[in-house]
């Protein structure tokens, strides 16, 4: 189970309103890239992985990008909360208002809902793993577009904190596909007994 | 800045710090610098928490202990 703190992973305090921004950044929120997709990846592949090294990293990287999914709404949200309707008619965000306010909705930043293929379970290992790594990348790209077109330096602050995690997941993805295609499968550690 | 956004600062910082060694040790589960490392960030955060907490309320439904109100209700809320 999950046990909710409630604080962010990283501090959010955008002090500017700008929703042109909160339809952009909404992408690594609902989008095929994003943090929804990656937590429900790494959350759903765990199942079967084949030793403690990969269910491990699975579950503790799907956990923190649980938090990533909390980072990414707030920056929506405090972009967004006090647009004015003039505002928000005349910005990308005019077409996400109507269905959604300026509420935070798993979508990406065209408006299309949230859908699960974006992501793969294929129950083998290698399979799973090297789409992990791709999809770091991926969200690490998002990233990168994101502070193209962002001149707003409290959203570009988390967002470069965001973008390293992607660099360090996929080095931690990286270790664990290594150590279960070069080395003899042990699924035991420390000290217990091998099942 | 106010002061307790100043220590909620640190126990996200030792949170986060817990959080990079626990990844590490996933994939070097018997570097002993890890193992010391991921202990000594872990010990601190617990400890800023506890601080935390008593001063300004639960970050967990585990340590809503005031007996006369649910202060886990209270704001601010992580988005606020």
């Amino acid at each position: 189970m999950w046990s909710y703190l409630k604080k962010l992973e990283y501090p959010v305090n955008i002090k500017n309103t700008n929703p042109k921004l909160a339809s952009y950044v909404v992408a690594q929120y609902g989008g095929p890239n994003g943090e929804m997709a990656a937590s429900l990846r790494y959350l759903s592949q765990r199942y079967s992985m084949p030793d403690d090294v990969t269910r491990a990293i699975l579950t503790d990287i799907g956990t923190e990008e649980l938090a990533h999914m909390e980072i990414v709404g707030t920056i929506v949200r405090q972009l967004a909360r006090n647009a004015t309707d003039e505002e928000i008619a005349n910005s990308s965000f005019g077409q996400y208002f109507m269905n959604h306010g300026r509420g935070v909705y798993p979508a990406n930043s065209t408006g299309v809902p949230f859908d699960a293929m974006a992501l793969a379970v294929t129950a083998d290992p290698i399979a799973d793993l090297t789409e992990d790594l791709a999809a770091e990348q991926k969200a690490r790209v998002v990233y990168d577009n994101i502070l193209k077109v962002s001149d707003d330096p409290d959203v570009n602050d988390v967002i470069k904190f965001l973008r390293e995690r992607e660099i360090v997941h996929f080095q931690r993805f990286g270790e664990a596909l290594d150590q279960i295609q070069n080395k003899p499968i042990k699924k035991c550690y420390c000290g217990g007994f091998d099942k | 800045m106010n002061d307790r956004e100043a220590l909620l600062q640190k126990v996200q910082a030792f949170s986060f710090a817990e959080k990079e060694w626990n990844l590490y040790l996933d994939t070097h589960p018997t570097d002993r610098d890890g193992l010391m490392m991921h202990k000594r960030m872990a010990d601190k955060a617990k400890e800023l928490t506890a601080e935390f907490e008593s001063k300004y309320g639960p970050l967990n439904t585990m340590n809503a202990t005031n007996p006369n109100c649910f202060d886990w209700i209270n704001s601010p809320w992580p988005w606020d």
